[in-house]
């Protein structure tokens, strides 16, 4: 990242959503519901109203028409029937669920009067669990069951049928969601022509700018969302939800703009949360220990509402278990199921954490039984670089993908010798048989990024300099400095003679979202088309523009690329752990990262990103979890409860990457944001196992706390 | 209910007549309009909120601000050199020690007392003394190279 981009930071002058206040804007506060799941039998608002500094309280009941959060893809037979509303009118299903809003002068009378607002409420048995039998509908003539897949590739059967080794595991993995340190918000203002701006939204501009557009029956170009800084997205910030439909309309009610900024406790009870699961997973090995299956039952707990990716949590079960091994045979049935709980959705490496933990802890059991050495069991099944191009069919419902390139084999030699994998192994086991509870682990993987729609984007010239534009959004991965280096190297222009316009829909071409690991790769390959386009308008070669920028008209061309196929890139992850024999926290002692990137832009960056992914994940193998008491009550609202790695737990996180360009795509890059995250809790766990003398039963609960490893358990 | 209130803001006089049950932090962001100070949990965990109080750090949404008469508040708007980065912030730039930069006021302000300290602390214990806020995109190796370094700076009296 260069320094430009990030002064204002650092400066104090960044604008952040909270830091945009409209002339006369009043601040609005959520009504939310207290019950996990209720028939709402009355709300009253005379005392809230009557509170001086108020000016509105609205329900559901003030609304013209039914509105839902939509989806956007990925949809499952009646999921639709299971949208949430933006205000609930007769029915709550999760602690947090908006029933009224009231806007006031400021936002200290804005909760007063939210206070004051009550609420009748009449309960209903709740749902507080995937395994919960019997449970109550959430949806009259629905079953909880919200989608469902079925994939899988060869005669599974026979693979079990054969083999000589079965080796199977249930795993649990705790309910977790990302955190970024600056909360939602969103801020809304009409203009006397009636078109809107809004601030806030970060993640799929265009979507939420179509959807909030139709919600007010306007023209998409009415609706206008502006650009500010945002404090952490990972996955969770910026998809749709309520608010981005309660702040615009309580500013056309009251006819002032209105602002709403989340607290922390709002926060933990609103946002995508995200991996909880039970998995049943079997592994089929021959006498080999060649891989010749795998079986696997998963049931992820989605919450209370469809949510607008659909059913893509449990569409990644089958993805991502795979993995960077060849299997003759594989079955996987995947659910998400309803429960009483704030909804599920996609957060920094979706699925990943978990199905990377559910494979390699098997295959380390597995091992353990066998007597084979991880490393081995591994090399000795992965895609060799003679069996590429391999095609994976997943079935008739999920696309097939084709792992084009890699020699997995060779960078896993290359990465264990780097990080010295045999010393640890051996100073591990000397360490053990002094006593102490000391383990090495790894974990392999192949990264699933960049996918989704088309991008688009705009590069210009005008004045002696160029300017790119998008509606992508920099959210601290360093999009501005990757777009500005991008364009500068594809214009042979001097990056300080390059601007980055970002996060904004106002006069600036869709560039598909924010997300999924894609930016550099589907928007950044997008700038470079627009780059040679613009060159091409000109009639001039690579390497001309420079001299003749200042004395050229201005001139425009756009460029897009689509995604085919996700890009798949080998990464491993390695840990070494100890633990005090009696307290059993595990002490992360070393942690090392291995991606194939692909074609690297910029090296910061992409350590940057592998860095923080592992921390991140770290938290979620050792510390996080979201709990809910049998009756659904949410008992995790303050970092007091949800605990995050702070600089004392994070230990450094050594990077090693490999540059393998990626042949699917002009520049040759792969996803990076999200690889960090693969394996860290895999490798945890086989550690931990290893150090703990339980290599053969394996670690299989997230989070790995002392209670987790507790022998009652 | 409103009470008179006199503090100095970074190096200025600042009179106002406040509700007792505004934070610090509102105050310095809503009355003041220095927005550089950031809330991420407002229950004193994060240390996003992090200024210093008569040369100590503290959590802004912890402390009401009409207990701060005749205090002396620093925030980040005060960190800069003549419209330039400063030296904790110099440090931060050259360490990539932030990515969305949401943290970073608290951070900066917290390197900035351990910088005053006499004598600093070494370096060892910089990464405990960093332990009380949070960030989540850096896994904080590039701020505690950044802390480490500034205080290796002021060792060699160069800042």
């Amino acid at each position: 990242m260069s320094s430009r981009d990030r002064t204002d930071l650092l400066l104090g002058g960044a604008s952040f959503v909270a830091d945009v206040v409209p002339e006369g804007c009043l601040s609005l506060a959520v009504v939310r519901s207290p019950e996990p799941h209720a028939r709402v039998a009355g709300i009253s608002a005379e005392r809230a109203r009557a509170l001086p500094g108020v000016r509105a309280v609205l329900t559901a009941a003030d609304l013209d028409r039914e509105r839902t959060i939509p989806m956007r893809n990925h949809v499952r037979p009646h999921m639709e029937e299971r949208l949430q509303p933006v205000l609930a009118r007769d029915r709550v299903r999760y602690v947090g669920e908006p029933l009224a809003l009231v806007v006031a002068d400021d936002a200290y009378l804005a909760e007063d009067a939210a206070e004051l607002v009550q609420l009748e409420l009449e309960p209903l048995p709740p749902v507080a669990s995937v395994e919960q039998g019997s449970p109550e509908p959430l949806f009259d003539g629905l079953d909880n069951v919200i989608c469902r897949w079925e994939a899988g590739d060869g005669d599974v059967e026979a693979a079990f049928a054969e083999a000589s080794h079965v080796v199977s595991a249930s795993y649990r993995v705790a309910r977790t969601t990302a955190i970024p340190l600056e909360g939602r918000g969103v801020v809304a203002s009409w203009s006397e022509d009636g078109s809107l701006d809004l601030w806030g939204p970060t993640k799929f501009l265009d979507f939420t700018r179509r959807t909030v557009a139709g919600w007010f029956d306007l023209g998409e170009d009415r609706v206008r969302c502006r650009t500010v800084r945002v404090g952490g997205m990972f996955g969770v910030r910026g998809e749709l939800y309520p608010e981005d439909f309660l702040v615009p309309w309580a500013a056309r009610v009251v006819g002032s703009p209105v602002r709403w900024i989340e607290d922390r406790r709002e926060h933990f009870l609103t946002i995508n949360q995200s991996r909880e699961q039970v998995h049943d997973y079997a592994l089929a090995l021959d006498a080999d220990g060649r891989f010749l299956g795998f079986r696997s039952r998963a049931s992820l707990d989605l919450g209370a509402y469809a949510r607008p990716l659909g059913a893509r949590l449990p569409m990644l079960v089958p993805i991502l278990l795979p993995g960077p091994y060849r299997w003759p045979a594989f079955s996987v049935v995947s659910e998400g199921i309803a429960t009483n709980k704030t909804p599920a959705g996609t957060i920094r490496g979706p699925g990943a954490l978990d199905a990377t933990l559910v494979r390699e802890q098997t295959i380390d059991m597995a091992a353990a039984r066998l007597g084979i050495d991880p490393l081995e069991l591994r090399r000795r099944n992965f895609i060799a670089v003679g069996e590429l191009p391999h095609t994976r069919s997943f079935g008739p419902e999920i696309p097939a993908e084709t792992v084009e390139s890699g020699d997995f084999a060779a960078m896993c030699d290359e990465f264990t010798a780097r990080i010295g994998y045999a010393g640890l192994a051996e100073e591990a086991e000397r360490r053990r048989e002094s006593g102490e509870a000391v383990g090495v682990g790894l974990a392999a993987y192949l990264v699933d990024s960049a996918v989704g729609t088309t991008a688009r984007a705009r590069v210009s010239i005008a004045g002696g300099r160029a300017a790119v534009r998008s509606t992508a959004t920099d959210v601290g991965q360093g999009l501005e400095a990757l777009l500005r280096r991008i364009a500068a190297g594809s214009l042979g222009l001097d990056p300080d003679l390059v601007d980055v316009e970002w996060g904004s829909t106002v006069d600036a071409p869709p560039s598909g979202g924010t997300a999924a690991s894609r930016s550099t790769v589907v928007l950044g390959n997008a700038v470079r088309a627009a780059c040679e386009a613009l060159l091409e308008r000109l009639e001039l070669g690579a390497g001309e523009l420079a001299g003749r920028i200042r004395e050229l008209p201005p001139a425009t061309a756009e460029g897009e690329f689509t995604p085919d196929e996700p890009t798949l890139g080998f990464g491993m992850h390695a840990a070494l752990v100890s633990l005090d024999p009696e307290l059993l926290e595990p002490r992360i002692e070393r942690i090392a990262v291995a991606y194939d990137a692909g074609h690297v832009i910029d090296r910061s960056s992409v350590v940057g990103q592998l860095t923080g992914a592992a921390v991140q994940a770290l938290g979620q193998t050792l510390y996080e979890e979201i709990s809910y008491d049998d009756a659904a009550q949410p008992l995790t609202t303050t970092f007091m409860d949800y605990l995050l790695p702070t600089a004392a737990e994070a230990p450094p996180v050594e990077v090693v990457l490999f540059e393998n360009p990626d042949p699917g795509n002009p520049l040759g890059a792969r996803g990076a944001g999200e690889a960090g995250v693969f394996g860290v809790a895999a490798a945890v766990a086989s550690a931990v196992a290893q150090a703990l003398g339980r290599a053969e039963e394996g670690v299989t609960e997230l989070p790995i706390s002392p209670r987790s490893l507790r022998p009652s358990g | 209910m409103k009470i008179p209130l006199t503090l100095t803001v970074n190096g200025t006089k600042v009179t106002a007549e406040i509700e007792p049950r505004m934070h610090l932090a509102d105050f310095l962001r809503e009355h003041l309009r220095l927005t550089a100070t950031h809330l991420g949990c407002e229950h004193g965990v994060c240390g996003a909120c992090t200024v210093l109080v008569d040369g100590e750090p503290v959590r802004s949404c912890l402390l009401f601000a009409v207990q701060l008469d005749d205090c002396a508040v620093e925030t980040v708007e005060s960190l800069a050199e003549e419209g330039k980065l400063g030296p904790v912030q110099r440090a931060f730039d050259a360490h990539d020690a932030l990515q969305c930069g949401f943290c970073t006021s608290g951070f900066l302000l917290l390197a900035e007392s351990l910088r005053r300290r006499n004598p600093p602390p070494d370096a060892e214990s910089v990464r405990e003394l960093l332990a009380s806020n949070l960030c989540r995109c850096t896994g904080y190796a590039p701020i505690v190279a950044a802390v480490q370094a500034l205080l290796a700076e002021r060792e060699d009296g160069r800042s």
